[in-house]
Parts: structure tokens; C-alpha cells; sequence
């Protein structure tokens, strides 16, 4: 699930928790990528999200660890609701 | 005053040996010679003779006698001298026994009121030689490579003299063969025998460690490790301990021929082990010393410390492990810093960890437990305080479930060595420290894992800016690190550990830490070991899962072995990695072992203690060096770091490229050389050397992967020649694969290229062709025609070691 949770943030829910390795994750919105992040739960992600504007409805949204392609996991397109 | 009287009787016979004297009754003398007639004088002295009715006092000494000798001294019957009067008293100074040489022997007259004398030279001769007697025909052993066998000593004695000491040529034996023993006397007769002996090598065993120590209950249980004996005359081997490392030594065990490790409980704070080599014929060489320690556990956990760069007052936690008599100290100290991972878990025993963001070192989420990120790590601490250091476990729970935080990090460890130093400062009131003066802070070692490794390759360069009085970081041994930020080592000796299985630094981000320390060229020694099968997890013993079951998405055959098996053959392999890497680095001033300089194969103490047959492929860097090429010159590949010119001809390919433009499996940040080429071409590259003077150096190096190309479908193992040419035209070659064997990648779904050093001792070349001048090289070769195949390899970093 993707929701906002503050203006400049994205909070990621995965019941099966978020995986912590050596890489860090990376938040893929279209071709822009964020990288600050904090795990503020047990099963939540947070990502700080700016250029918020320059985001684009429809774009693919997935996080990544590192430079990996294979570790992609892949979320809801985004909508725009904010 | 009374007048001194000369009464000199002449008799026939008397030699020139024989004297007489005439003393007045002052006591003085006087003497004439006998063969010098003196006319009586019409003195009172004869006037008295007369009167008594005998001739003038005279007396007539023995001629000189001579005896052969009984022994130290010789009694001899002498035939006392003639009297004119044989009322005359007669008196001599003769000893009970003579020893061997000239002793005169003073006969005294007297008729009461004046007397004479003479003497007579009795002398002991010795013309026998002493009685030499040879040791019989015997074995003896050579305990040392770099020493003779003593040979046992023969024994002589003298008639006269008594014992005699014996000479031996030679007098210590480096081969079999033949000793000849001499005796003289002091008379100069001598005697010679020859005995012949059979020599044997019984060296010590090398490699001699802790391998491994571990803390059960109250103990200290040490494993032992040492490689097979290298003589098949040894026959046994022979555990001694001692107090002290200069003995004495007492036995503790005898251990199995066959065996490498051996477990022993240490009965005192501090043990001195050794092995001493057997044989039917005596014992061998022996170890040299290793001291054990007892191992005690502490720890701290220091809240709301502010720590440079962090922005959030953080825990300073560590887990502790020293030797138990840090009154022996100062010890050096080791770092350790673990990687990204889950700060919390369900339950201790749960091996599914989480995050959720912390500051400090305990675990934030209610529902969950800390997890001990920072004691998966006491199985090597425990080894290292067995050996003499205090080994700290930092946590860096409060730095994971964050973006990056490699420099935050690296302050983490920076702040717990200015911890260290106040707790070891006796200046700074640090009363309840059991560790003031106990800690070595110019010998200080950093290991990390991970991100911890990234740290800790960080920290000396921070340090270098911003240093802590008293603390030097002299090593680093960095385990499958991240390198978030081009990260080098100024200043210190680097290892860097890359996991041949490692899923989670997939590209071995580790190779970067070496390949840019060692362009630094300031005198530290860096090693690159490439652990085939071992993945990223598993050297953390509370990171109970392999990233492959956690985010492998498929397991890889090779990289997928039972875990249990894999768990103690990665934490068994580190500990003896460490324990080598920092005996050399920081225990003491020395050269890492053969093994970490690429040179040998790693010990097989190794694998039995891995229980796995390890495969580890090196790269190292240290000493004095000189560049042939690493291809970093403007027109490399044409032009090498000695201004000469190279020359490459019949290849598929050949190429000057840096990092993945290399290709895509290729992610060393160097300069390097990509060489393909094709049947049936006969490709030779050839490094023009212009003349060098190599005759002061020991051996040409470099590093050489062999390529994931299509060139090499099917390969095993790469090779190729490499050749020296003089100015005289004189060629020498020798095959790489005499220095080790060039595998072609390794096992495992996904290989990348990892380069390792391969050292040619320059002896090789010279075996090869005697003629070959040193001094005026011309040409380095490379020749690809020896495996009669087609091919690919990456080459760089060509040198000759001083």
C-alpha cells in the first residue's frame, strides 16, 4: 500500500517488513529516485519525497536495493493525491 | 762481616747441567760452573774440612735423567749425588712426583757448619698420543633450515695429561657425511678418528597458532593449529607449555602425527605453547612460542553520547573480551563495527530481524527485542584475546535502518576510541577502570563487516584530519564492506575480505578499498583474499540468515550449501585470518604470511579448522616495488610506467579500458589491460623495459583475471608464458601456472572478474637461462600460445618486487 503521510513523504506497508541489507533501498517514481529514508515501523518504510511537482502520474513506482534491477519491488502506479 | 767462602769441587763426569754452589751462613750463594776450576783458596773454611777429617765440602749431582710419564705425575727413583764425605747430611728438593717437562732438582750437603749444592734437571717427557675414542656411526637431526645438526662430541684421554678436549671438522653437520675428530696433548701428540653420519631434517612445524579460543564457562579452551611436519623422519610431535616463553618447558601432550589442531584448557592466566618435532633419533626443531591468554568478558553501554556527525545523541555500547592478566598488557586493541541489519527482533531466538529506527542501541519497537548485532561477533573476539588483545564488539544499532550513514560510522568507532583512551588514561581519573595502562592505543586494529567495514577503512583517513593524541589505527581488516564513498586507506595496512557468494555487496565493493590504497604508495601493506563460496551473512553469527534464503530469488547451486556447515566455516576461517592478519600488522612488526602475500597456498590448518576444503584467491600489495605498467600512462597501452614502449601483435583485441568499461563483469576501479585472442593466432605482448636494472630485485608480480568471455567457453584454467629478454639478446621463460594455477572464474551462477596477484621470483628465470643478464633487461613477454587455445585475461599492476 502507498499512502501519503505528510506532504514530503511516502510511507511503504508491506505486512512481510521491508528486507535491511548492506545496500540501501531506493525509492523509483518514474525516472526519479529518492534515497532518504527511515524504517519507521516494523512493516513501514518511509521515503522523504521532494520535487514533488515534477512527479508524474502513472509512473511506475518500485523500490530498489542498490544498483540491483533483480531486487526490484515493484508497488502501485502512482496517482496523484496531493 | 763474614767472608764468603767458594769451595767449587771439580768431578769427573759433571755436565753442564750440573752446578754446585757454596752458601755462607748468611744464606747467600754463589756458583761457578763445574767445567771452570777454581783453586782452593787457603781459607778457614778448608781448615775446618781438614780438620773433620774429610775432604773439602763438595758435592757431585747426577747427570740429567729423563722418564717417560706414568700419568699427571710421574714418581722417578734418582741416584743421589756423590759426597767427598759421607758423614756429610744430604738434603734435595725433590717433589713427590715430576710432571710432564724440565724440573731441576736442588741437592743440599751440609757438615754442620757451611754446606754446598747442585742440581740436577729431571725431565718427563710424553711421546704417546692421547686415547681418542669415536662416537660410533650414528644418525643426528637438524632441528633448523638455517642451522647445522650438532654432532655428538668423542671423548680423549691422555696418560699425562688427562682428559684432552677434541676438535671436529666440520663441527656441525648441514649434510650427511663424515667427521673427522682430533685430540692433542700438551706435548703435541695427537691422535684422529673419523665417524660417518647420516643427517635427517626434523624442522619444527611450521605454521604454529591459535587458531581459535572460546570461553566455556569458566575456561579458556584454546584450539591449537599447526601444518603437517615437512620430514618423514618425524615420527612425533610433542606439545610443551612454560611460563615463560624461554622455558623451562614441560610436556603436555604428545599429538597425533596426522592431526593439525588440538585442543587444550589453559591451566594458568598465561600459557606459553610450543611443538617440539620427534624422531627415532632424537628430537627435532621446535616452534617458535606462542603465548595464550585466559580469556575475561566485560562490556559498556554508555548512554547520550554526542558523537561528531551523528545528529542525535547516541549509545555507546561494545562488547568486550580480553585476556584475563591485563596485568601483562599493554594490549593492542581491535574495533569491531557490524553492518546494516535489523535492530530488533520478535524474540532472542527469533533470526528474523527488523528495523525500526533508533537512536540508540536498543531496539525502539515495544513488541520487539534488541537484536545483538555487536555479539555475533564474540566467537573471533574471544580468539583475538586469546592471543593478546583487547577485542571490543561496538554496536551500531542506532547508525542501521538508515540511508547511508558510512561516515557516521566511521565517528562512531572514532568515538569509542577516545572512550578507550580515557578509560585506559591513568592522568584522567579513571578510577573504576580495570583497563588504565592496559591498552596499547598506538596499536590499534579496526575490523568491520558491511557498512561497518566501510567504516572502518573511513576511519584512519578521518583520523589523519582530525587525530585522537595516542591513538593510532595501524590495520584494517574490512569483511565484505560497501564502499557508499570511494573510500582509500592512507597510512595503515588493509585487508579486505570479498565473499566469492556475497549477494548483498554483489559486485565485491571491496576491491575498491584495495585497488585504491594501493595507488597511495605509502609503504602500508594491503591484501585482497577472494573466499570463494562464502556469502555476505554468515561471518556474523546472529545474522542467521543467508541472504540468499532472504532475497536470493532463486538459489544459486554454488552458493547454497547447508547452512550449519556454512556458518562454521565462514566464522572458523575469519578468526584464522585475523588472527594471522594482526599478528603481522599489529602484535608485532613483520610481513603478513606467505599465503596473504599470494606467494603460497593458504595453510591446510585452514581447512581442517573450516572443515571445508577453502579455496582463497589473493591479491597483495607491499614493500619496495617498481611499476612496469598498471596502464594508467597517457598512450597505455603503448607506452609503460618505465617510459618504454609496448608492442602488441596477433591479437583479437588489446586494450587499455577502466572498470566496467572493461565489460560488464569487470568492477575494479583500475586501469588495467584487456587481452583477447583467437586460434590461430600467436599473440605476444611485449613491455620494452629499456635496459632496467633489475639485479637487486626478487620477483616480477602482477594481477591477472582470467575474463568471463566466450574466448574462454569451457576453460578450466588460463596460462601463458612470460619471458625476459636481455641486451644481449638472452630469453628466459617461465610458465604463470609455475607460480599457481590461473582458475578460470569460479563457481557460481553470476562470476565476476576478480583480479589476484601472481609472483615469479626472478631465480625462475635465471634457472631458466643462466646467461640471462638482470641488469640489462629489454623486453617483458607475454605469450598466450601455451594453452593452444583461444582466450581472454585482464592484466594489471605489473612490478618488480625489491
Amino acid at each position: 500500500m502507498l499512502k501519503a503521510a505528510a506532504p514530503h513523504a511516502l510511507v511503504l506497508d508491506s505486512d512481510a517488513g521491508w528486507l535491511v541489507r548492506a545496500v540501501d533501498p531506493v525509492l523509483h517514481i518514474g525516472d526519479m529516485h529518492f534515497h532518504s529514508y527511515e524504517h519507521t515501523g516494523r512493516r513501514t518504510l518511509q521515503f522523504v519525497v521532494d520535487k514533488v511537482s515534477r512527479l508524474k502520474p502513472g509512473a511506475a513506482v518500485y523500490v530498489q536495493y542498490g544498483e540491483e534491477e533483480r531486487s526490484r519491488i515493484h508497488l502501485v502506479k502512482l496517482e496523484k493525491t496531493w | 762481616m763474614k767472608r764468603l767462602l767458594f769451595l767449587v769441587l771439580v768431578f769427573a763426569g759433571c755436565g753442564d747441567d750440573t752446578a754446585v754452589t757454596d752458601t755462607d751462613s748468611d744464606g747467600g750463594t754463589a756458583q761457578s760452573d763445574s767445567d771452570t776450576p777454581t783453586e782452593p783458596s787457603g781459607s778457614d773454611s778448608d781448615s775446618e774440612s781438614e780438620s773433620s777429617g774429610c775432604a773439602a765440602l763438595g758435592i757431585s749431582c747426577p747427570d740429567p735423567v729423563s722418564f717417560e710419564c706414568e700419568g699427571p705425575q710421574t714418581s722417578v727413583g734418582l741416584e743421589p749425588p756423590e759426597l767427598a764425605c759421607a758423614e756429610w747430611a744430604l738434603d734435595d728438593d725433590a717433589p713427590q712426583a715430576f710432571p710432564v717437562g724440565a724440573t731441576d732438582v736442588t741437592f743440599t750437603a751440609t757438615d754442620g757448619a757451611d754446606d754446598a749444592s747442585c742440581t740436577t734437571e729431571v725431565t718427563i717427557t710424553d711421546t704417546v698420543a692421547p686415547a681418542l675414542s669415536c662416537p660410533q656411526p650414528a644418525t643426528v637431526v637438524r632441528g633448523e633450515a638455517d642451522a647445522a645438526a650438532v654432532i655428538p662430541a668423542a671423548e680423549a684421554v691422555d696418560l699425562c695429561d688427562g682428559d684432552v678436549s677434541v676438535s671436529a671438522s666440520p663441527m656441525a653437520l648441514d649434510v650427511s657425511g663424515v667427521v673427522t675428530y682430533e685430540a692433542t696433548d700438551a706435548s703435541g701428540n695427537s691422535a684422529s678418528c673419523e665417524t660417518q653420519y647420516t643427517l635427517v631434517d626434523a624442522f619444527a612445524v611450521p605454521g604454529f597458532r591459535i587458531i581459535s579460543a572460546r570461553a566455556v564457562a569458566a575456561d579458556t579452551v584454546v584450539t591449537l593449529a599447526w601444518e603437517p611436519p615437512e620430514s618423514g623422519a618425524i615420527d612425533g610431535l610433542r606439545l610443551e607449555s612454560a611460563a615463560t616463553a624461554d622455558g623451562p618447558w614441560s610436556e603436555v601432550t604428545t599429538l597425533p602425527i596426522g592431526d593439525q589442531l588440538h585442543e587444550e584448557t589453559l591451566s594458568e592466566d598465561a600459557v606459553f605453547f610450543r611443538i617440539v618435532s620427534t624422531t627415532a633419533f632424537g628430537d627435532g626443531g621446535a616452534t617458535a612460542p606462542r603465548q595464550a591468554f585466559r580469556i575475561d568478558a566485560d562490556g559498556y553501554d554508555v548512554d547520550n553520547v554526542d558523537v561528531p556527525n551523528v545528529p542525535f545523541d547516541t549509545t555507546l555500547y561494545g562488547v568486550v573480551r580480553h585476556p584475563t592478566a591485563l596485568e601483562q598488557g599493554p594490549f593492542p586493541l581491535v574495533v569491531v563495527l557490524h553492518g546494516n541489519h535489523g535492530n530488533c527482533r520478535s524474540d532472542i531466538d527469533d533470526p528474523f530481524d527488523y528495523c525500526v529506527t533508533s537512536q540508540n542501541h536498543d531496539c525502539s519497537d515495544p513488541s520487539g527485542v534488541t537484536t545483538p548485532n555487536a555479539e555475533g561477533y564474540i566467537y573471533f573476539l574471544e580468539t583475538l584475546a586469546a592471543q593478546g588483545y583487547i577485542a571490543v564488539s561496538i554496536s551500531g544499532n542506532a547508525m542501521n535502518c538508515r540511508d547511508d550513514f558510512i561516515f557516521q560510522r566511521a565517528q562512531l568507532i572514532a568515538e569509542h576510541l577516545r572512550s578507550w583512551s580515557a578509560w585506559n588514561d591513568a592522568d584522567a581519573g579513571q578510577t573504576e577502570s580495570s583497563f588504565v595502562g592496559r591498552v596499547d592505543l598506538s596499536r590499534v586494529g579496526l575490523v568491520g563487516h558491511s557498512r561497518g567495514g566501510d567504516a572502518a577503512s573511513n576511519v584512519p583517513g578521518i583520523l589523519a584530519a582530525n587525530p585522537i593524541p595516542g591513538v593510532e589505527v595501524r590495520s584494517v581488516f574490512a569483511v565484505a564492506p560497501t564502499d557508499f564513498h570511494d573510500v582509500e586507506v592512507p597510512g595503515a595496512d588493509l585487508a579486505v575480505l570479498l565473499p566469492g557468494c556475497d549477494l548483498d555487496v554483489a559486485p565485491l565493493s571491496g576491491m575498491n578499498h584495495y585497488d585504491r590504497s594501493t595507488e597511495l604508495d605509502d609503504g602500508a601493506r594491503r591484501a585482497q583474499v577472494f573466499l570463494l563460496g562464502a556469502n555476505h551473512n554468515f561471518f556474523n553469527t546472529q545474522w542467521q540468515i543467508s541472504e540468499w534464503d532472504l532475497f536470493g530469488n532463486g538459489n544459486d547451486p554454488f552458493c547454497t550449501p547447508d547452512d550449519d556447515a556454512q556458518k562454521l566455516t565462514q566464522t572458523h576461517v575469519l578468526e584464522a585470518l585475523l588472527g594471522s592478519w594482526f599478528d603481522q600488522t599489529l602484535a608485532q612488526v613483520g610481513t603478513p604470511e606467505p599465503f596473504m602475500q599470494a606467494t603460497h597456498s593458504s595453510p591446510s590448518a585452514f581447512d581442517a579448522w573450516a572443515e571445508s576444503d577453502l579455496e582463497m584467491r589473493w591479491s597483495y600489495s607491499g614493500g619496495p616495488r617498481v611499476l612496469v605498467d598498471d596502464f594508467r600512462a597517457q598512450n597505455a597501452p603503448l607506452l609503460n610506467a618505465l617510459g618504454g614502449t609496448n608492442t602488441f601483435t596477433d591479437w583479437f583485441l588489446f586494450e587499455a579500458c577502466f572498470e566496467t568499461n572493461c565489460d560488464p563483469f569487470f568492477n575494479h576501479v583500475k586501469r588495467v589491460a584487456r587481452l583477447l585472442w583467437q586460434l590461430p593466432a600467436e599473440p605476444l605482448g611485449v613491455f620494452g623495459l629499456e635496459g632496467y636494472d633489475a639485479a637487486a630485485q626478487s620477483a616480477l608480480s602482477m594481477r591477472v583475471v582470467s575474463r568471463r568471455s566466450s574466448l574462454n567457453q569451457g576453460l578450466e584454467e588460463n596460462d601463458f608464458l612470460v619471458r625476459l629478454r636481455d641486451g644481449s639478446g638472452n630469453v628466459a621463460e617461465v610458465l604463470l601456472s609455475d607460480a599457481k594455477t590461473l582458475a578460470h572464474l569460479y563457481p557460481h551462477s553470476n562470476p565476476i572478474e576478480v583480479l589476484e596477484t601472481f609472483t615469479l621470483p626472478l631465480d625462475w628465470f635465471v634457472e631458466a637461462e643462466p646467461a640471462l643478464d638482470l641488469s640489462d633487461l629489454q623486453a617483458l613477454e607475454f605469450d598466450m600460445t601455451a594453452t593452444g587455445a583461444s582466450g581472454s585475461v585482464i592484466v594489471s599492476d605489473i612490478e618488480f618486487l625489491g
